[in-house]
């Protein structure tokens, strides 16, 4: 499959302060390479502080990395291009309120990037928006309305037309359903899987929740303290995790089954580590019930196992 | 024992510049000794404001229409406000979706634990200290003596929603509240957390009235489920009847809407919107999204009642089980 989208062994740092003054080093993404094709889905899953939306950032252009390259259709990304990479890449984002424009009306809203990138003339702009708000399922008679008069089921449709509006060829969502209740959000995944065939678009999905990762995309990268750990056609990595931390991932995973119990207490505080001091040899020895010397000493390479992809020295086929 | 809550008859409005709204209505809940119960909804159902009315910790725009809220066996709707807050952190606690908003960030996790304790008991700071250790090490609290002299800031997100599930059980309270308590937590610590909180309850006979949107949490807690929608319960039972045999048409197209149950057509929703807030609404809240309206579902449809269950619909449970589902019926609308 050809890629559209590829991440080659990006890094990102950031210089902070810490609790006691004493500057130090972030390193968010610590050389992560993933590609997206044509018309794929792919999910990018793990928890607070693993990179996720660093790497979501650099995806979009919105940032850039410490070092190695993000390449659209082997164009490589850089300071110059950065307008036109922001037609082909659109971001939607979790908080659906809060990336509107509330002084715009939705009609306005969802026009904005055919304004600010000048595509089309006015009345073209109009006719798209309107096109986009019906497929999104917005009625007509919301055109004039304001943000802040919409639930945030509808505000998130409004973004998902806005990002649509430029045709893009990759949509970059962050967490797009987490803010919202269950059958408004089962809503919006639909509306995302339905306009898959229609547009051929390829989807790069952020997510905590492996279970509507599970449902959305062909194939999932999981991620650990800004490194991917595990990663593969969904179907092959949830049917049998290899990554001890993909396996809690799962495990922790909580679908409704009465009578089903909680997963077992993990050791210790089961406390992600300080992005600032992450620990020598395979990041994740901390929280791993399995973890030997060779962990704290040597850094796991990526292994193969067929299609999966998985960095842990004990991954067994 | 006396049951740690009994609230009947609750109702709520909120007077707004726009109007007054009704946002919960005629609501009965109970929590029992050593029981989980989980109050469900989606947002704007009424599940939290009627918790906060239970604490008398209603915003001021909100008037609570006398209802008997009994606390712990002592009927609190006379009691004056001072002598209500002799029972708050005493007798019923509540841990919070943000833990950052309900600890002090000036004062020690031993401190604020301590306070609690030295507030409403007789007891020595050793005692109080001695306790609060002993807390923070049953909710997985490693090196909690030290962990005792640091500030909330800190603490990781997790480790401060554990001090606040120390803090809510350092009185013994006959009851504890938890708001959406693990929702802003990653998922191997809501899981984590919630195996705490669990085993606390079951250790402690302490009453749980656990507060969520979340199916996946409530399947693995609740020994009895409470149902919301609109400002009223629309049906209650145990766990299993909840999930294995809903009967009204909103539980039936909730349980459907959990992405775990996700077909190959998609997953499933309930279409439509929730009715918005009025003064006085007048049927059935669900009537505009439920394939099985019809026309005396403008009339206040009836709670019925079977052992354990209840639910407010015109439809008997025969009837209601045997209709298709929002989610379903939508689906085969599409074709």
């Amino acid at each position: 499959m050809k890629s559209v989208l590829e991440v080659e062994n990006v890094t990102r740092s950031f210089a902070v302060r810490g609790q006691d003054g004493k500057p130090k080093t972030v390193q968010a993404l610590r050389g992560v390479t993933l590609a997206v094709g044509a018309n794929e889905s792919v999910g990018i899953a793990g928890e607070s502080g693993c990179g996720k939306s660093t790497l979501a950032k650099i995806m979009l252009g919105l940032d850039t990395p410490t070092s190695g390259e993000v390449r659209l259709d082997g164009a490589v990304l850089s300071g110059g291009s950065t307008r036109a990479f922001a037609r082909e890449v659109q971001p939607i984002f979790q908080d659906p309120l809060g990336s509107l424009n509330p002084r715009r009306t939705v009609e306005q809203n969802v026009r904005l990037p055919l304004d600010a990138m000048r595509i089309g003339t006015a009345r073209e702009r109009a006719v798209r928006a309107l096109d986009l708000m019906s497929k999104v399922g917005l009625p007509e008679r919301y055109r004039h309305t304001y943000p802040s008069q919409l639930s945030g089921g509808q505000a998130q449709r409004v973004a998902i037309a806005r990002a649509l509006t430029p045709q893009p060829r990759v949509l970059v969502c962050d967490e797009p359903t987490s803010a919202l209740d269950t059958s408004v959000q089962a809503q919006i995944l639909n509306l995302l899987l339905a306009m898959r065939p229609e547009t051929g678009i390829s989807l790069v999905f952020i997510t905590h929740d492996l279970i509507v990762l599970e449902r959305m995309c062909e194939r999932v990268v999981v991620m650990y303290l800004g490194e991917v750990v595990e990663t593969g056609p969904t179907a092959d990595v949830l049917a049998a995790p290899r990554h001890p931390y993909t396996r809690m991932l799962w495990r922790s995973s909580l679908t409704p089954e009465p009578g089903a119990d909680l997963p077992p207490a993990e050791p210790g505080n089961a406390i992600t580590p300080d992005p600032a001091n992450i620990p020598s040899g395979c990041a994740f020895r901390t929280r791993c019930r399995h973890a030997t010397d060779l962990c704290a000493a040597e850094a796991p390479a990526p292994r193969r196992f067929g299609n999966v992809t998985v960095a842990c020295h004990y991954a067994a086929a | 024992m006396s049951q740690p809550l009994s609230m009947s008859g609750v109702s709520i409005d909120l007077k707004l510049t726009a109007g007054r709204f009704a946002v919960v209505r005629d609501v009965d809940l109970s929590v029992g000794a050593g029981e989980i119960v989980c109050l469900v909804g989606e947002s704007g159902s009424g599940k939290t404001i009627t918790a906060l009315a239970a604490m008398r910790l209603l915003p001021r725009v909100a008037r609570m229409r006398s209802a008997s809220v009994v606390i712990d066996g002592t009927e609190t709707r006379d009691m004056s406000d001072k002598a209500f807050g002799a029972l708050l952190g005493d007798r019923v606690s509540i841990v919070f979706q943000n833990p950052m908003s309900s600890l002090n960030p000036v004062l020690t996790i031993g401190e604020q634990l301590c306070e609690a304790y030295l507030t409403h008991k007789r007891g020595s700071r050793a005692e109080a200290e001695a306790r609060a250790i002993d807390l923070l090490e049953r909710v997985g609290v490693s090196a909690a003596a030290d962990r005792m002299r640091q500030y909330p800031h800190q603490l990781s997100g997790g480790l401060r929603q554990r001090v606040m599930i120390a803090l809510a059980f350092m009185c013994e309270p006959a009851l504890v509240i938890g708001d959406e308590p693990t929702t802003a937590l990653d998922v191997t610590m809501q899981a984590q957390t919630l195996r705490l909180l669990k085993d606390l309850a079951r250790d402690t006979g302490i009453g749980l009235l656990l507060i969520t949107h979340d199916l996946g949490v409530v399947s693995r807690m609740a020994d009895r489920v409470v149902v919301m929608y609109a400002g009223r319960v629309v049906e209650e039972g145990t766990c299993d009847e909840i999930f294995a045999h809903p009967i009204h048409p909103y539980t039936r197209g909730l349980v459907d809407c959990a992405p775990a149950h996700a077909t190959s057509g998609g997953f499933l929703s309930i279409p439509g919107e929730v009715p918005a807030l009025s003064a006085n609404p007048v049927g059935c809240d669900f009537r505009n999204r439920c394939p099985s309206a019809r026309a005396d579902c403008h009339r206040e449809p009836p709670m019925r009642q079977e052992s354990t269950r209840r639910w407010r619909c015109v439809m008997d449970r025969e009837t209601a089980q045997a209709a298709p589902t929002p989610a379903r019926a939508a689906l085969e609308a599409e074709g």
